[in-house]
């Protein structure tokens, strides 16, 4: 004679029962606020104390509606284990509730005609969902597995010709279910009313001439993906198949004791800093490249940081002239990031050139290397120009930074 | 980036700095022969993560689930999965959006639905018994 009903698909774990089919129906819901999958915990014990407040007698229960799906996976699984169990121990019948359609028996407070919307969660911006003209009931858009603005886009004609001949605009748009909050910004032409307990309109609709069958047949509805849309990526994983990967250099873990020193460096050092140039950059610097600023004509000062295996894994370095320097390059290997390293290692050559009597310090750098300006900024170089495809074989602009006593002046303050 | 390691300790200190750059979100694909340490190197993630509890491996399970470091970890041994499909039927693919870091064994089991953008592991045996050579990048 009396009906219980359990809703798991969406954001928080209900149950429902009513004592007849006349009575009045009477929710309980998970109250635990939690977000993610913890409320599908609380079920068995929110049907128990519903049973309990509602003094109802076990023995009379001969229907269990559940939300049979589409919605989450695990969601759809539990609500479906603990109704066929219950159905099983109680004797009773299950009534399959089509998810999407039990919106239609919840309450959303509008007068007049307007479209129903239920849209469940299918991630990746998706979504399980079917249109109904209220209050008529009647389905517009079928269920099914939509991308959620082509969805929107297809409420809205629906709307619109469901409004009638010559209107302009569509009837009301109601968006609900877990879906609708989720993608909230593509649906801006319509009301969102979520509500969260639902086991209630379950319980209605299941009343509805819902179709009982025996708790052996009662099976979860999912919408799985079509087996066509589970793409062959061959080649992406590529697994033991796969083409020669493009071979970079070996990176050495740094050494545990995590020690840097700091010293100067001279045309000694080119090699290390070629070597190291090339771990960090695509369009490295040669060794003639580095030799030609310590043999220039301009004076070039570097500054050089090593780990406790003698191996050089950063440095800064500008070459000046007449009062005038260019920082040339500041490189950090890769495995010694965050320690601060390029930010010591400029800072001295600076101070070094600021005493040589530098009193201008120019540089330039790839508009897209946050890191590098964040650097630079951090320093005292503010940002005087920009030159556009300044690098040709990327096409990228850089931008031309000045340290100069004005810079220097407000960084005093 | 590839990055040579010399023995364990190496291992636990990359498996650390590694997990410093992890956010929610994130799908790691561990791939290697048997031995080569996928699980040592799961187990220095969990550790960068500031996983309190054991990390035993998933084999069996196929998922194991930590909540007590910095984001969930959802370390997945996929190994005994037949493909992409068995994956999918089993609902796994809800932990790819539940706000956590999936760290996925043997990953190329189900390459056909690891997403885009997803960081790919792979280790090799160096030159040495515990030399291990980790190539790193995004799919």
């Amino acid at each position: 004679m009396s009906i219980l009903a359990v809703e798991t698909t969406g954001r928080a774990a209900s149950a429902a029962f009513a004592a007849d089919r006349k009575a009045e129906i009477i929710e309980k819901a998970d109250e635990s606020g939690g977000s993610g999958m913890n409320h599908l915990q609380h079920l068995m014990p929110i049907v128990s104390e519903l049973l309990r407040e509602q003094g109802a007698d076990r023995n009379d229960i001969d229907c269990v509606a559940v939300s049979a799906g589409p919605g989450s996976f695990t969601g759809i699984r539990i609500g479906m284990a603990a109704a066929k169990t219950l159905a099983q121990v109680l004797g009773a019948d299950i009534v399959e509730v089509m998810t999407l359609e039990s919106f239609i028996y919840d309450e959303y407070g509008k007068e007049g005609s307007y479209l129903l919307c239920p849209m469940m969660d299918a991630r990746r911006h998706t979504v399980y969902a079917a249109a109904w003209l209220m209050p008529e009931k009647k389905k517009v858009i079928i269920e099914g597995d939509y991308e959620v603005s082509k969805f929107a886009e297809m409420a809205y004609e629906a709307g619109k010709s469901a409004a009638g001949d010559g209107s302009a605009d569509s009837l009301p748009l109601v968006y609900t279910g877990d879906g609708a909050e989720k993608y909230a910004e593509d649906l801006s032409s319509g009301d969102i009313i979520e509500n969260t307990q639902h086991a209630a309109a379950v319980l209605r609709a299941a009343l509805d001439g819902g179709r009982r069958i025996s708790y052996k047949e009662a099976e979860p509805v999912y919408l799985k993906k079509a087996e066509a849309e589970i793409k062959r990526k061959e080649g992406k994983l590529g697994l033991r198949k796969r083409k020669k990967k493009e071979e970079g250099p070996e990176l050495k873990m740094p050494p545990a004791d995590g020690r840097i020193e700091y010293r100067d460096l001279s045309v000694s050092d080119t090699a290390g800093l070629a070597d190291l140039d090339r771990i960090c950059f695509k369009h490295f610097w040669s060794e003639d490249s580095f030799k030609g600023d310590f043999e220039g004509q301009r004076a070039a000062v570097y500054r050089g940081a090593f780990n406790s295996r003698g191996e050089l894994v950063g440095f800064a370095g500008l070459v000046h002239i007449a009062g005038e320097a260019e920082v040339n390059r500041v490189a950090v290997h890769p495995l010694y990031r965050n320690k601060g390293i390029a930010g010591r290692c400029l800072k001295d050559i600076l101070d070094q050139a600021g005493q040589a009597g530098v009193e201008t310090t120019l540089l330039e750098v790839r508009e897209a290397n946050r890191s590098a300006i964040s650097l630079y900024k951090n320093s005292g170089f503010r940002v005087i120009s920009k030159r556009k495809n300044y690098y040709k074989e990327t096409g990228e602009n850089a931008l031309i930074m000045k340290l100069g006593e004005e810079e220097k002046k407000d960084e005093g303050r | 980036m590839r990055v040579k390691t010399e023995n364990e300790q190496d291992t636990r200190r990359l498996g650390a700095s590694f997990a410093d750059k992890l956010k929610p979100g994130d799908i790691v694909c561990l791939l290697g022969d048997l031995g080569t340490g996928k699980t040592t190197f799961s187990k220095a993630v969990a550790a960068g993560l500031g996983v309190k509890e054991e990390i035993t491996s998933p084999t069996f399970n196929i998922v194991n689930i930590y909540k007590s470091g910095r984001i969930p970890l959802y370390h997945f041994d996929v190994y005994r999965l037949s493909g992409a499909k068995e994956f999918l039927d089993a609902g796994f693919d809800e932990y790819f959006d539940a706000g956590g870091v999936c760290l996925i064994e043997w990953a190329d089991i189900i390459e056909d639905v690891i997403p885009d953008g997803s960081i790919l592991v792979e280790i090799e045996r160096g030159s040495s018994e515990t030399e291990r050579l980790y190539d790193i990048s995004y799919i």
